[in-house]
């Protein structure tokens, strides 16, 4: 027990300190920052299966994660407060659904042109959802009617602390899932994938078959943090959350923290989004307040450009420093002997 | 029906030079730039600015050497800072750095300018002008547009199989280490390939212009037509560029006309779809290349 404690110190620090952290701080503000930290981190894992670990750099998650977040407003104010646990289900067949429908075509295709395609798919998703008006409320979305007192059946809470636990836990979920993924067979036919996909063909991986397995894993998180996220903010609109930004949004998350690693996205949301809370908040005069977005750009081309493998690719170089240091520590006396 | 498909051709031709653009980049650089929908944004907002510079009321077709030149430099910036550092280093390295270049490029624009529309004060002869033809009217600022770009897409073919410059983009698209092995820089035909593909597209935004009213995130539509034009045209092929931009105006003009308006993005990214699916080497392009 001690022995996994001290192996993994950092994470049970990082852990508890997100346990307790809504009783020692009494700043409502940063408690919801965090909260949106877990929301984030929790699509990242998503699009860490797909893009990270399968490098198919995937720009329809938005598609999923607005399937999830539609599905279940919907469902609530239209069809008899139906509860959110209930109707995300639903949502995640849809995105099962969906994933297949675009997966199929998609992975059929190679690199960049998988890309390409995937932006075209959110685009058509997008422009559906505005021109439904009648079933989506088109560009204006849906919102919630005034809802009142505390049930977590309803997933309605006049604190934001329940609902902060409740994203704390789906992101450790995730991170669970993806940990899984990384150590059983579907992580390593990605990697091999990823690293030739003609050899890994040659060795009898169905490549498009992992993918889409991959894909609709994916997929399935993206919905239901979908559901959650709706019902914390209170409405949906096409142009937030179906957008090219929210899929970057997501994306960014993952790359800044490093692809590939079970961590990286969950450091790049504690990174990505105070980030953007920060700039909102000091640079709001400043040009209309889209500093913090041109931010995000400019830290996605340098961290294309110099560390391409993420922040947490730093965490291992000092890492590998302070063994080499031991190492050569050890060798040392020994050296001084002969 | 006629005017279905004189819009289509009209707009069709401006795409095509967008397409030429992007084609051009991923001819000689094997990458495809994500941000050249924001290139032509950022070649309106040149026009803009520029144009207040102009006496009042006149063409803002005087500005196509200035806007050429100051494209032609922020191309040679972007590449030398960044994208010289992602070519040949596969497919996700230069695919999130243009995506991050193109979000970059869109909230520098807003930063300067502003997030509203602005609007070019053209004079309304020119953006109201049309000559009538029977039921058809053909609208003269689209016409311009038509013709300028034609002329570009001719040029461009002329430069490419007639200039030594043009001659060494080619050998360099189709091998790069004898390219260099016969004496051709291939770092400097890089920077001038990029830099025309930037050129181009913010050209193509100087011709728009009058057409459309420029804003910060106009460059998202542009970017999917684009590469909907290339990718229908067979990628590196220049005058498959230009039958798929004629082609990606077409459907552009049906589809808002026979659907809704709001629906055109949608329907050229359906046939995107389709094209990837059904001939991922385009409609004229070789079966050899594996997409």
């Amino acid at each position: 027990m001690i022995k996994v404690l001290k192996k993994n110190l950092i994470t049970f620090i990082f852990i508890t300190i997100c346990l307790i952290f809504p009783f020692i701080s009494a700043n409502q503000y940063l408690v919801r920052v965090l909260m949106e930290v877990f929301f984030f981190a929790a699509m990242g894992n998503a699009w860490n299966i797909i893009g990270g670990y399968g490098k198919q750099t995937s720009w329809a998650s938005s598609i999923f994660f607005a399937v999830g977040a539609y599905t279940s407003i919907i469902l609530y104010t239209r069809h008899g407060e139906i509860s959110p646990w209930i109707s995300s289900l639903l949502g995640i067949a849809f995105a099962i659904v969906l994933a297949i429908f675009i997966g199929w075509p998609c992975f059929r295709l190679r690199g960049v042109f998988f890309s390409i395609a995937t932006i075209a798919c959110t685009t058509i998703f997008r422009q559906l959802l505005i021109y439904f008006e009648d079933f989506t409320g088109g560009s204006l979305g849906i919102a919630f009617k005034i809802r009142k007192g505390n049930s977590l059946w309803k997933l309605h809470f006049t604190s934001e602390i329940p609902f902060y636990y409740i994203a704390l836990i789906w992101m450790l979920i995730t991170v669970v899932i993806v940990m899984y993924i990384e150590r059983n067979r579907l992580g390593y036919y990605l990697r091999a994938i990823c690293e030739d996909q003609d050899a890994a063909e040659s060795l009898g991986i169905e490549s498009s078959k992992v993918k889409l397995k991959a894909f609709i894993i994916s997929s399935i998180i993206l919905s239901f943090t979908g559901t959650l996220y709706v019902f914390k903010t209170g409405f949906a609109d096409p142009n937030t959350l179906a957008s090219h930004d929210m899929a970057i949004r997501i994306g960014i998350v993952a790359i800044l923290g490093g692809m590939g690693y079970v961590w990286g996205p969950v450091v790049g949301a504690l990174i990505s989004v105070p980030l953007l809370e920060l700039s909102n908040a000091y640079l709001q005069d400043f040009g209309g307040g889209v500093a913090g977005w041109a931010l995000y750009g400019l830290l996605i081309v340098l961290m294309v450009l110099f560390r391409p493998n993420g922040i947490i690719s730093i965490w291992n170089d000092i890492k590998e420093i302070i063994w080499k240091r031991k190492a050569r520590r050890k060798e040392k006396p020994h050296g001084a002997k002969a | 029906m006629v005017q279905i498909i004189i819009n289509g051709l009209l707009i069709g031709g401006v795409y095509a030079l967008i397409a030429v653009g992007i084609t051009m980049i991923h001819g000689v650089m094997k990458i495809v730039n994500f941000a050249q929908g924001d290139f032509l944004a950022a070649g309106m907002y040149f026009t803009y600015a520029m144009y207040k510079l102009l006496p009042e009321g006149s063409m803002p077709y005087w500005l196509l050497i200035p806007v050429g030149a100051a494209m032609y430099l922020l191309g040679c910036i972007i590449y030398t800072t960044t994208i010289r550092k992602v070519i040949g280093k596969g497919d996700s390295n230069y695919i999130l750095l243009t995506i991050g270049l193109s979000y970059l490029l869109q909230n520098v624009i807003q930063l300067i300018f502003g997030p509203d529309f602005k609007s070019v004060p053209v004079s309304d002869g020119l953006r109201y002008g049309a000559i009538i033809i029977g039921e058809a009217s053909i609208s003269i600022p689209r016409l311009i547009a038509f013709i300028s770009a034609a002329i570009f897409v001719v040029f461009v073919n002329w430069f490419l199989s007639q200039t030594d410059l043009g001659r060494a983009m080619r050998a360099t698209s189709e091998n790069k280490v004898v390219a260099e092995s016969l004496g051709i820089r291939t770092q400097q035909v890089y920077v001038t390939a990029f830099a025309l593909g930037t050129v181009f597209a913010g050209i193509a935004g100087l011709l728009l212009t009058p057409m459309f009213l420029p804003f910060p995130k106009i460059g998202a539509q542009f970017s999917t037509i684009a590469m909907s034009a290339m990718v229908l045209g067979g990628l590196g092929n220049i005058k498959g560029a230009l039958v798929g931009g004629l082609i990606i105006g077409l459907v552009e003009s049906a589809s808002s006309t026979y659907l809704s308006v709001n629906l055109s993005q949608a329907a050229i990214n359906v046939v995107l779809m389709l094209v990837l699916a059904l001939r991922p080497y385009g409609l004229f392009g070789m079966k050899g290349r594996v997409a």
